[in-house]
């Protein structure tokens, strides 16, 4: 532990000669995960953001150029509902940069909550606007083409030393609910219009907080949730979250089997993505909402 | 547009945009944030910013230095103004819902203790200046080389060494401190021998 400052020094956890009760905390520091994050409910909101500061349409490598417009008029409205709730309640809410401010993650994980009191704001079922059936990929990315149509360009190249899978689905979930009403806009038969994409992408959303809510509580209606979802956006962009709050719904109602199955089935599609080791801890019996109450 | 590390010649030049980043690296962010002190109601916040500034300057394109500390630098500059435009009252903070968190798979037990590690690599942590503190849990705790911790943040690597070495020498100090404290958790070895205390 004695090199000296004007050289590469071995770390800490990998030298014999550092202090074991050191390396034993550094072990446990290094081996940590940011638990709590709603890491999907945060790439809607980028991309909200994204789209807000660059006009109309989001970067030709956010997405092909159905569903970037979809990811845009979403962000864009999901940040708008958010903006409002904000304006009304949360006065520290909002970006610091100027302009008009894109959504906060926080902010649009407020505006996916339901509130149990009120039940789901999620309106009826409407005819989808045609999907596309896999984000396009970017000739300025690296990438193999996306196995769903959940999945973003992948790179190809990420550096393995510190591409961890993401740990935390949110087990303990940070500021809960709030209404966010839907925008009841339903008004004329659909159309392929921005405002119906918009709407689409919201109920979307609201389908699948709903069903991450209800993970919690009632797994068996987080589960039928998830059937809603399938039927009615089988290629939504939230596709990878309700996929795993499938995983974990049967896993906490015991069926294994299926439980096991579905997490397969995930994970060869989405086996780096952010919600992989809350799938994998599911099927190893180690989900934080399995534990029995105390 | 930053140009980047230690890949085939045939990706050289090519480019991750923000989503591509984010699907690859947001767990390394969010926990590299928390790593650096930041309290858990503003991970998602300073996360989505962490990648919009990543969007802002263009993505990312594979040179010589790596997408992990290119964004650690984002990180550290998005969190340092934070610091500066937030004082927040301590009641408003909330550290329990998103909190470094022990690595899945652990029992009941070794949880426990993981926590306890935590909180004293946390403290120890806080008494860096956070220079020192960004390349000390890039070095120490994400594995990173001091060369690619160079090029990432943008300083020379004798800096990240000096930086290194003056941040070991107080986190030992610290440490050590936290270690001897009545109630300390005492860490055990292999053989079951506790360790706590013995000097760094």
């Amino acid at each position: 532990m004695s090199e000296s400052p004007n050289q590469e020094p071995v770390r800490w956890l990998d030298d014999p000669s550092a202090s074991a009760a050191l390396r034993a905390d550094l072990g446990h520091a290094a081996k940590a995960g940011a638990g709590g994050v709603d890491y999907a409910a945060t790439l809607v909101a980028l991309r909200g953001a994204i789209a807000s500061q660059t006009g109309a349409l989001a970067p030709a490598a956010m997405a092909g150029k159905s569903a970037g417009f979809k990811a845009v008029v979403g962000g864009l409205v999901i940040g708008g509902i958010a903006g409002l709730w904000a304006l009304r309640s949360d006065p520290d809410a909002g970006m610091s940069s100027g302009g008009a401010a894109p959504p906060t993650a926080a902010q649009v994980v407020e505006a996916e909550r339901i509130d149990p009191a009120t039940g789901p704001a999620i309106g009826p079922p409407r005819p989808r606007v045609d999907a596309p059936q896999q984000r396009a990929t970017t000739p300025s990315i690296v990438a193999p083409v996306s196995p769903s149509p959940m999945e973003a360009p992948r790179p190809s190249v990420v550096d393995n030393t510190v591409d961890r899978a993401p740990q935390a689905e949110a087990d303990k979930p940070t500021r809960r609910p709030r209404v966010a009403e839907a925008d009841p806009a339903d008004s004329g038969p659909a159309d392929s219009g921005p405002a119906d994409v918009a709407d689409d992408v919201m109920r979307e959303a609201k389908l699948v907080a709903l069903a991450r809510k209800q993970l919690g509580t009632d797994p068996a209606k987080a589960l039928a949730s998830t059937k809603l979802h399938g039927r009615e956006f089988p290629n939504g962009v939230l596709v990878e979250e309700r996929r795993a709050i499938e995983v974990r719904a049967l896993a906490q109602l015991d069926r294994m089997e299926e439980a096991r199955r579905a997490a397969e089935a995930f994970l060869r599609d989405f086996g780096d993505g952010p919600h992989a080791a809350a799938v994998r801890r599911a099927v190893a019996g180690d989900d934080p909402l399995q534990r029995p109450a105390q | 547009m930053q140009t980047v590390g230690p890949y085939p010649p045939a990706v050289i030049g090519s480019h991750l945009d923000a989503e591509a980043l984010y699907r690859a690296h947001s767990e390394f962010v969010a926990r590299f944030l928390l790593k650096l002190g930041v309290s858990g109601q503003d991970v998602p916040d300073l996360l989505q910013e962490v990648f919009l500034v990543a969007h802002r300057r263009g993505g990312f394109v594979i040179g010589a230095a790596k997408p992990t500390t290119w964004l650690a630098e984002i990180a550290f500059r998005v969190a340092s103004d934070r610091r500066k435009k937030t004082k927040r009252k301590p009641e408003d903070v909330d550290t329990e819902a998103i909190s470094l968190v022990p690595s899945p798979g652990a029992t009941p037990g070794d949880a426990a203790e993981s926590r306890q590690a935590l909180s004293r690599v946390q403290r120890a942590l806080d008494a860096l200046t956070t220079d020192k503190r960004v390349v000390f849990v890039l070095f120490e705790l994400e594995g990173e080389s001091c060369d690619s911790i160079a090029k990432g943040l943008g300083i020379p690597v004798g800096t990240v060494y000096s930086r290194l070495h003056a941040a070991r020498r107080e986190f030992s100090r610290v440490h050590d401190e936290l270690s001897a404290e009545p109630g300390a958790a005492k860490a055990v070895d292999g053989r079951g021998k506790v360790i706590v205390g013995a000097g760094a």
